[in-house]
Formats: structure tokens, sequence, C-alpha cells
């Protein structure tokens, strides 16, 4: 990929909801293996945001292009098998099910194993099988819930419950993830671990754009960051920058500390 | 270490427990002709593989995927009636008649799945199959000669592959126990497959499968379709067994039952659906007085189920067994070859969602 060509582009996009706009005429890029932080006050639209560029929400207007081409209104599931993977603010695990399931589960986007296939297991579907059995474990282990593989997902704490989504995300193979508030629930060590990971993996060339309502890790780990509020760019820049402008001071900067 | 050792118990290799267990339940359905001689009970044996055959297959689109039908007498009733018209009316021999049944009854699921499936709630789908269920009742009663109206159709020929006739009983003891042990084989190849993970998925939460690529509402419609032809298989069995159908074994009161049979028997549980469906058809049998309360034997059985055993009788046993064999390590075996949706963990209460 031309280093040059943005992996994500949001052309001008806008939401209302009930005429009131959540999105407003919003622009901004993440490049390959950029890691773009979007931050902002509560209710200024970040999760809406994510929603959008998924196809998990309609656009009112305005386009969303991945690796160049027109994304805008697929369904999340469509965008999903172009290789976008994304996390919720309010976690979207399959409770009832293991750990270890729930990543294999991640795998479908490439898995490609048809419902008889599988099920009669022709020729090709063992194969398959143990290979997102593999892939799974090695995301297992990277995100650190090795000892929890069996462990039915409804049963972990939320901080391991955000781990785990984030695992599941990265089990379909990614190009481009999109995190909300990924850091919520999880202590101190876990909190700096996560960046960590989240560096080593736009290390590898994945795309990530984060939401975050910590501001030490976005600011700690963001190659950019966006600024959002009432629905509209505030501000972009790197982190230095970004810390600095009053406007981002006065609109966001001030309710930091609860974050 | 013990990490990688539980990794190559993962896939494709059944559980020692699980084996042995099928072993023996096969052996056991296997000889039952063998001791009871009497055709009254062994033509029961028959009815109750049948009703099975059609809750092993509900219960993949219940226990898996957590869509609830209460039409698939309808379906029951395609895979009976097209049967039916093709060897009595067209001269067709009872194989090629219940793969015609069966497509027939596939393509009927898919025509009627595909705007329910991807408009409507788990609940609004119950409703809109249980419609479904009244209008085929009704024209299988407005038929005519197609149909035979209330009376129905009687003189189907006994099923037959090829040369060999299944005629009586025994014989068709060991065909619909046959096919229903290849309605369990399947069911327990989906539930232990991707297939059943991405099902299962689905049940947990829908947003969150689609993130993963999940086409939801396709999925739904797939696992509908292939419960419909179980039901459907089941239907034209029980034509060439019985030598006859009329519309009131295909209404309303047998889908219903069908429900209640998912649920006793262990929801998501791959035997599940034969022990439910045993269970219900069979117990008249044992207490006769009850015959004329049905209806309301099967609404405190659910009741009963729903409130105290909510993973039905299956789950009810595997709950035992854990206690007795004790330990956390059942979990970590059972969790992928397990045969349901519902890997046992001591300290989780079931069926409970927080």
């Amino acid at each position: 990929m031309n280093q040059e060509t943005p992996i994500l582009e949001v052309d001008r996009i806008s939401k209302n909801f009930g005429g009131l706009p959540a999105v407003h005429n919003l622009s901004f890029t993440v490049m390959p293996a950029q890691l773009k932080g979007l931050i902002g006050p509560n209710g200024a639209g970040k999760t809406t945001c994510i929603n959008l560029i998924t196809g998990a929400l309609s656009l009112t207007s305005g386009e969303v292009r991945f690796e160049g081409k027109r994304i805008t209104g697929l369904p999340l599931h469509k965008t999903a098998r172009l290789s976008i993977s994304r996390t919720f603010q309010l976690l979207r695990i399959f409770q009832e099910m293991t750990v270890l399931e729930n990543v294999m589960a991640g795998c479908h986007r490439w898995a490609n194993l048809g419902t008889l296939q599988a099920a009669i297991r022709l020729p090709g579907a063992r194969a398959k099988e143990r290979e997102i059995m593999e892939v799974a474990r090695s995301e297992i282990d990277f995100i650190g819930l090795t000892s929890r593989a069996h462990a039915l997902a409804g049963a972990l704490p939320v901080g391991e419950q955000r781990l785990l989504e984030i695992a599941r995300a990265l089990a379909g193979k990614p190009r481009l993830l999109l995190l909300d508030e990924p850091a919520a629930g999880l202590n101190d060590a876990e909190r700096a671990r996560l960046g960590a990971l989240l560096r080593e993996l736009t290390g590898r060339g994945l795309s990530i754009l984060l939401i975050e309502h910590n501001m030490d890790l976005v600011m700690s780990i963001s190659d950019e960051i966006v600024v959002l509020n009432y629905g509209e760019k505030l501000a972009e820049g790197r982190a230095s920058e970004v810390r600095n402008l009053q406007t981002v001071i006065s609109a966001y900067l001030g309710d930091a500390s609860d974050a | 270490m013990c990490h990688a050792k539980g990794h190559h118990q993962g896939i494709g290799k059944v559980k020692r427990s699980h084996l042995i267990g099928a072993l023996i339940g096969i052996v056991f359905v296997g000889t039952i002709p063998l001791f009871i001689r009497d055709e009254y009970t062994l033509g029961f044996l028959v009815l109750a593989g049948i009703v099975s055959l059609v809750v092993t297959g509900l219960n993949m689109l219940v226990g898996h995927a957590g869509q609830l039908s209460l039409g698939h007498g309808g379906f029951y009733a395609i895979g009976a009636y097209v049967s039916t018209l093709l060897t009595i009316k067209f001269g067709f021999t009872p194989l090629p008649a219940l793969i015609i049944a069966a497509i027939v009854t596939g393509l009927v699921a898919l025509v009627l799945g595909i705007p329910l499936l991807k408009m409507l709630t788990q609940f609004h789908l119950a409703v809109a199959t249980l419609i479904f269920v009244m209008l085929i009742n009704a024209l299988l009663i407005v038929g005519g000669p197609w149909t035979g109206g209330f009376t129905g159709i009687q003189g189907q020929p006994p099923f037959s592959v090829g040369p060999i006739l299944f005629e009586g009983d025994v014989a068709n003891y060991y065909l619909v126990w046959g096919v229903v042990f290849l309605g369990i084989l399947f069911a327990a190849g989906l539930s232990n497959s991707q297939a059943g993970r991405i099902l299962r998925a689905i049940q947990g939460d829908e947003t969150g499968a689609q993130s993963l690529g999940i086409d939801v509402a396709w999925e739904k419609v797939k696992v509908f379709v292939l419960s419909a032809i179980y039901a459907s298989v089941a239907g034209t069995l029980l034509a060439h067994y019985t030598g006859s159908v009329t519309p009131a074994q295909f209404g309303v009161g047998p889908s219903l039952e069908f429900m209640v049979m998912v649920f006793l028997g262990g929801k998501g549980s791959v035997i599940g659906g034969v022990v439910g469906g045993s269970f219900i058809k069979l117990l008249p049998q044992v207490t006769e007085f009850m015959k004329n309360y049905r209806l309301l034997v099967d609404g405190l059985i659910l009741t009963s189920v729903l409130l105290f055993v909510p993973q039905g009788i299956v789950g009810l046993f595997r709950k035992i067994w854990d206690r007795r064999s004790g330990g956390q390590s059942p979990a970590e075996e059972t969790s992928l070859n397990g045969d349901g949706g519902h890997p046992p963990v001591a300290s989780e209460p079931v069926g409970g969602q927080p």
C-alpha cells in the first residue's frame, strides 16, 4: 500500500438524530500504520463517528472511503468483511461462550467456512478449523488472557472482557481497527500494557482509530489526535500541539481530571 | 505445557466420555426391539423417533441461533403431504419422494425465512411462524381432492430404499432411529464447528456478531431452512409409517409441543431433541390417565422446566455429572467438544444473563 494513500478517509460526514446534529461536517484521515486518537467531551459524537464509519449507523451526508473505495452505506457486517474490525464502548461479547470460542468466532471474516462444509467436515474444513484455533490462541496469548481461555466470557471482570473484545477483533486479521474506549475498566498496569500492545500492532502495520477518555494513554501513544466537540472538529494534530491549544483546553481538558 | 495439551484435545477429537455415552445410547436404542415385542409399545417408540427428529432440527434453530419457531408443524406437514401426493398420485417411490419433499420444504422455508428473519425479532418470528402453520393447516383442510380435507389421505406405501421394504414396526423402528442418528450426527458436527460458533455468537449478541463480518440474517435463514428440512423428512417418514395423514397431526398443537420438547430436553444440546421428544411422546403411555389433560400437562412441564431447570433434562444431568466428578476440568475439556453451546462451569448459574 502506498504510504501516501490514507487507509481511511472521513469526508465531511454529518449525522442528525431527529434534527439534532450529533456529528457535523467532520473530516479526517487515518494513514497506514498510524494510531489516531479521537477525543472529546462526553456527547461529542465520538462513538457516533465509529458507528458511521462501520455502517452501524447510516450517514445523513458525507462520504467514508476505505483504501480509496467508497464504503458509505455498507452495513456493519460488510464493512467488517472489508477488514475493518471494531470494539464497542458497551461491550458486545458472547457471554455464554468461552473466551476461546469468542475469539474463534472472530476468525469468521477470513475463514470463509460454509455451514455444510463445517458441519459435515468436508475436505479442508478440518485444516481450516485448526488454523482458526491457532490464530485464536495466538491472539489470546497476545492480549494476555491465556489462563482464561476456557472461562465463560460472561464470567470475566469487565477489564478482561474489554481485552477479549480486542482479541476477538484482531482474530479477524483487520487492516483497520476501531477501538471505542478500550481502557475503560482497566487498572493502571493493564492500561500501560494495552498502550504498549497497541503500539506493537501499529508497528506491524495495523492502522488504529482510538477513542479514549484516559488522556495519559491517548496522549502518550497516538501519532495524531482529532478533538471533537459538539460533533465538530475542534483541532487536529500531534499530542504536543493539541494539548496546548486554548480552544481544546477550555472545551475539554478542563474535564479531563474526572476521566 | 498444560496449555499446549488443551490445545491438542481441541478440535475434531471427541471427548472419551461423550464417545462412551454415544455408544451406550446406540446399543440401548438398537437393542430395544429385542426386548419389547408388543407392537403397540414399539409403535409409540417409532413415533417418538419421528418427533425427536423434528425437535433435533428445531433445536439447531432455537438452541444455537436463538430464534423461536412455533410453526414447524407446517414443514412437518409439507414433508408428509408432498411425499403422499408424489407416491399416491404420481407413482414415485418413497425415497425420491422424501428428497423432493425435503427440497420443496427447504424452498418454502427459504421464501418464508428471508423476509421474516431479516426483519423480525425472535418474538415476532414466533408469531409469524404460528400464523404460517395455521395457514398451512387451513390449506390442508380446504385442499379438496389434493389433501383430502379433514379426513386427510390414506394408503401411503411403506417406505422403501430400492428393494429394501420397511414394513411393520421393527423395520420402521430401525429406519426412523437410523435417520435420527444421522440427524444427531449432523447437528453435532454443526454444533462443534465454526458454523455452530457463528450461530451461538448470533444468539449471544447480534451486533457483536455483525462486527465480525457475520451476515446475521442470512445465517439465521440457513439454519431455519435446515431445521425445516429435518421436519420435512420426519413428516415423510410419518406418512409412510402410519399410511395416513390428517391435518390435525400437523396443526398448532403439535407445533407448540415441538417447542416444549426443545426446552424440556435441553435448549442447545444435540441430544436434547431426542430426550425431550421421547419424554413427552412416551409420558402419556406411562401415565395413561393424563391423556385428556395433555395440554395442561405440557404447560405444567414447560413452566416447571423454565422455572427450575432452564437447561432442560440434559442440562440437569450434565450439572449433576459435573458436581459428582467435581473440579474445573470438565469445563476445560468440553468447551469445544461439548454437544451444546453451554460448557459447564460449576461456579456459573445456568441460563443466567448478568
